[in-house]
């Protein structure tokens, strides 16, 4: 068997073995040291090993991703949402679906301040589900609403997998956190502008609870409006006034967090130990599969699989419609079995390579990449942020109805990916104003 | 047809990439008449920069770019000679003192051969600059700056003259001096096109602060070396040869390109004012006098004299051998080198048992 | 099993408590530089090399002990519990495996690592070999925790 062989071999096992309930990152870890050996011997695995985990995870530039994981579970677990979102709600509650819009809105400011998407997705459903529920909203859009408004996590800094991606693909992390900004807005309009068509050609969408707070509630949802803006004004802005440099604003936007939450009164032993355990736990679980993926790289490198995969493309045509066309088809295929981290650490091996021999900007194909990888957390049949929301809710709205619900966002997605790739300066302008 | 895999770490505009591997690989193709066919990476894709050692070593690349400083404990006479950065600014002689020194001096062989690599060529970096956002030209302009340093020998130099020494990844360079949490990065000329620098480094200084050569251009794999013919073997040290002359001429060009951009965009190029080169002076004789103690108690060399000077003597020897030649002139390093360098080494028997 | 379980909550609380140092240093050293022009020396060596290492393989035998890994599930709940079963024993013997070897290699790296008193590229002597004594441990937590849950998920005939 040549060694190309292998590469492909080993990519298939791999990809079986995830189909199969075995771990992302073991799957990918495991076939690559087999493969190694199979193509070279046991050595050069034991290199390999040796020579991987510890000098990739201790980078000073990955050490944002625990950082931002950390300031957005602070944010959840000492509720720091609920105010903006009952504020937005009174000045929204007139346009047709407010709800649902104010909703939208709500996770694009969480998202601000929130390095995930599953984490965004997961604080708001919470909150946000019930009360379009309440309010007699269709169950498919309250719940699509979330999940698919949830994916701005990723695309609006900050954003782990941007962090992951530009150190991965030596892009800027700066840049490309710049470069996520428009794009994520651009998604929240379009999703507000398609929930208002919506309700207005079918009002029974949006329920028919008439919303008449009284005056006290309205003083006190707009008493707990700071929190949330406070914390991305010092982020962002110590970002752009060069306070502190975009690695460093993980660490100061989760100290600014709880000093946030302690004057909220919110900063309980148990707000903390919820948020530093399930950011310990963010974080391992993703440095697992990242150390599976460079095993990977390494393994697929060896085998001469990307080369002669991109090759391919090329061979094929050298435009950049073509080479976008495939990897668009790569990952709405893979993501609808694979979850965003694992399917952006496991395809890069393959695609950076590509993208570097056909000369595209990586930074603006970083941001089709993470939108197309945000498609990935809503498709079924594995849909990341639906499962999560399904579960939040305790069942209480069945799958299916998650899925159907989202089938219209999906559909702005594909219209959102396509305005980004015929208008790369959508993505490209911001961070060519700031550098 | 012999395919093999070769890594660099650095992107493929740094001509230790550029020169030393994309186009060294051509090179090797072509005068092996395509019997040895090199795959490059460039990047740290395959090897990260502090395990390139090692995966020559373990065979995961049968080529590779070391930078010894990643590796300070591993490959102690190599860093030891590096203490010496500071006191040299010529590129070309240095690249090749150092190529003749690493092949010929026996403990620095017998290093190379106890951490599982042959060592067939050098590299250099350009003598570093500083480049910063305010006027640095004197001693009072230096004082309080925030500095991006690499390496031991210059940090303490900026923290004598009152200036704080920044460990930050070269990556954030561009961001602190934007920023302003540096004020000044020492780094080649060259970054302020490459890593665009210009742009926020207005003023540069042309005081030298140190260059970096430490470590194996191409270090390859003992096993792989061994199973290479004669021939072979001849053609990789050629094409070490030229590699050498073509990565300092481009880096030369790259120099004197990002100097000439920095000031069509407005930017000023300094000579130092005399008390800050004077205290640079004062510190490189300050170094020279303590780099046997420092070879001997920090590096644990045991006849450091012998290492060091045997270091130096191959500096001046390649000084007085370049006096006269065109430094831009390709055939002609690459000539000097085969006939100075690789024609004294036996390809039956080097790097081999 | 309680030991195993009480071994990798208690390396997950150093893991935590490697995360707070990282805010808490990084946020010092910015304001120490901010306000003072100073800085914390060490601040990038400590992060990348201690904190970072430490809070990513000391999480690892929590994220296993709670099953909170990545995996994909959808084929595995179509399918009859025998073999849900089944592939759940599989995964975990692939897993004793791998951080099997892991652990192997990784205490062969920490012990010569140790031997050579490894430092790192610094502006001043900066020692990193006692960091990579949280990869040895860190695998044998995970090792332990996937060996646990297996006995577990043998024990209630039923994939975990
Ligand atoms: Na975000
Ligand atoms: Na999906």
């Amino acid at each position: 068997m040549s060694n190309l062989e292998v590469g492909i071999w080993g990519t298939v096992i791999a990809l079986a073995l995830i189909a199969l309930r075995v771990p992302v990152g073991l799957a990918l870890g495991l076939v690559s040291i087999a493969g190694i050996a199979v193509m070279f011997n046991m050595n050069v695995a034991w290199g390999m090993i040796s020579a991987t985990p510890f000098d990739y995870v201790g980078q000073w530039e990955l050490s944002a991703a625990p950082m931002f994981l950390l300031m957005g579970f602070i944010c959840s677990s000492t509720d720091m949402t609920r105010g903006l979102f009952l504020s937005l709600r009174l000045y929204l509650a007139r346009l047709p679906g407010g709800l649902a819009i104010t909703s939208v809105g709500a996770c694009a400011f969480f998202a601000a301040a929130s390095g995930s998407s599953v984490a965004t997705a997961s604080a708001m459903s919470r909150m946000a589900v019930p009360e379009m529920l309440n309010n007699g909203y269709d169950r498919g859009l309250a719940t699509g609403t979330i999940a698919a408004s949830g994916t701005l996590g990723s695309l609006i800094p900050p954003s782990v997998l941007l962090i992951l991606y530009g150190v991965y693909a030596q892009v800027s992390v700066g840049q490309l956190f710049m470069a996520g900004f428009i794009p994520g807005i651009l998604s929240a309009l379009i999703y507000i502008a398609m929930i208002m068509v919506r309700v207005k050609l079918k009002p029974e969408l949006a329920g028919t609870v008439a919303f008449n707070p009284t005056p006290e509630e309205r003083a006190a949802a707009l008493r707990d409006v700071w929190p949330l803006p406070t914390l991305i004004l010092v982020v962002l802005g110590g970002i752009f006034t060069g306070v502190f440099s975009p690695t460093e604003a993980g660490a100061l936007g989760a100290f600014a967090a709880m000093v946030i939450a302690a004057l909220r009164r919110k900063l309980t032993r148990g707000a903390m130990i919820e948020a530093v355990g399930q950011a310990v736990v963010s974080t391992a679980s993703i440095f697992i599969i990242l150390i599976g993926s460079l095993f990977f790289t390494r393994f697929l490198a060896l085998s001469g699989f990307p080369r002669a995969f991109s090759d391919a493309i090329l061979s094929v045509s050298t435009d950049a419609w073509w080479i976008l066309l495939a990897v668009a088809v790569i990952y709405l295929v893979l993501g609808m079995l694979i979850d965003s981290i694992g399917l952006l650490l496991l395809t890069l091996p393959i695609l950076i390579p590509l993208v570097d021999s056909s000369g595209i900007n990586a930074v603006w194909f970083g941001i089709i990449v993470i939108k197309l990888l945000e498609v990935g957390l809503i498709t079924p049949p594995i849909g990341l942020n639906v499962y999560m929301i399904n579960g939040a809710l305790n069942n209480r709205v069945t799958l299916p109805e998650i899925f159907r619900g989202i089938t219209w966002f999906l559909a702005m997605d594909i219209v959102t990916l396509l305005i980004l790739i015929l208008f790369p300066a959508l993505s490209l302008w911001l961070p060519s104003m700031a550098y | 047809e012999t395919s093999f895999i070769a890594n660099s770490f650095y992107d493929a505009a740094v001509p230790m990439s550029g020169e030393g591997y994309v186009k060294w690989a051509e090179l090797v193709k072509e005068l092996s008449d395509g019997e040895l066919m090199p795959e490059v990476y460039t990047g740290t894709v395959l090897l990260a920069p502090r395990a390139a050692l090692q995966g020559v070593r373990d065979n995961v690349a049968q080529v590779v770019h070391h930078a010894a400083i990643y590796t300070p404990s591993e490959l102690p006479v190599a860093n030891a000679v590096q203490e010496l950065g500071f006191n040299y600014s010529d590129p070309v002689s240095t690249i090749f003192a150092v190529t003749d020194f690493s092949m010929n001096n026996t403990e620095q062989l017998a290093e190379w051969k106890d951490k599982g690599v042959v060592y067939l060529g050098a590299y250099t970096t350009p003598p570093y600059i500083l480049m910063c956002s305010s006027p640095v030209r004197t001693l009072a302009e230096i004082k309080g700056k925030r500095v991006r340093t690499a390496g031991s020998a210059v940090s303490v130099w900026v923290e004598e003259v009152g200036g704080i020494p920044v460990n930050v990844p070269s990556s954030e360079m561009y961001t602190g001096l934007e920023r302003g949490t540096l004020d000044c990065a020492t780094n080649a000329a060259s970054d302020l096109v490459d890593r665009s620098l210009l742009e926020v480094a207005e003023h540069t200084t042309l005081l030298h602060t140190g260059m970096y050569w430490s470590g194996p251009q191409w270090g390859y794999n003992p096993s792989f070396w061994a199973g290479l013919s004669e021939t072979q073997r001849g053609v990789l040290m050629e094409a070490s040869a030229r590699s050498m002359a073509r990565m300092v001429i481009a880096y030369a060009m790259k120099v004197e390109n990002g100097l000439a951009k920095a000031e069509e965009a407005g930017g000023q190029v300094y000579e130092p004012a005399e008390d800050l080169a004077g205290s640079a002076d004062e510190f490189r004789d300050r170094v020279l006098a303590s780099v046997y103690d420092k070879a001997r108690e920090q590096y644990g060399l045991e006849n450091a004299e012998a290492v060091i000077d045997d270091f130096r003597g191959a500096m001046s020897k390649w000084q007085d051998l370049l006096a006269g030649v065109d430094l831009q002139d390709e055939d002609a390093l690459t000539a000097l080198a085969m006939e100075h360098i690789y024609n004294g080494i036996d390809p039956t028997t080097y790097g081999l048992e | 099993m309680q030991a195993v379980r009480w071994l990798n909550i208690g390396s997950a609380i150093l893991a935590s408590i490697a995360m707070l140092a990282m805010m808490v240093n990084i946020t010092i050293d910015v304001a120490v530089r901010y306000f003072l022009n100073g800085q914390i020396v060490g601040t990038l060596e400590i992060v990348s090399f201690y904190y970072m290492v430490s809070l990513v393989f000391l999480g690892l035998g929590y994220v296993e002990q709670r099953n909170e890994n990545i995996r994909v599930d959808l084929f595995a709940l179509m399918m009859p519990q025998w073999a849900q079963l089944a592939l759940y024993l599989l995964a975990c013997v692939l897993g004793l495996g791998f951080f099997a070897l892991l652990f192997w290699q990784s205490l062969h790296d920490a012990l010569r690592a140790t031997l050579n008193g490894e430092e790192a590229m610094s502006n001043f002597a900066f020692y990193i070999w006692p960091a990579r004594w949280a990869l040895p441990v860190g695998f044998a937590c995970v090792f332990l925790a996937i060996l646990s849950n297996l006995l577990t998920s043998i024990i209630r005939r039923k994939a975990l």
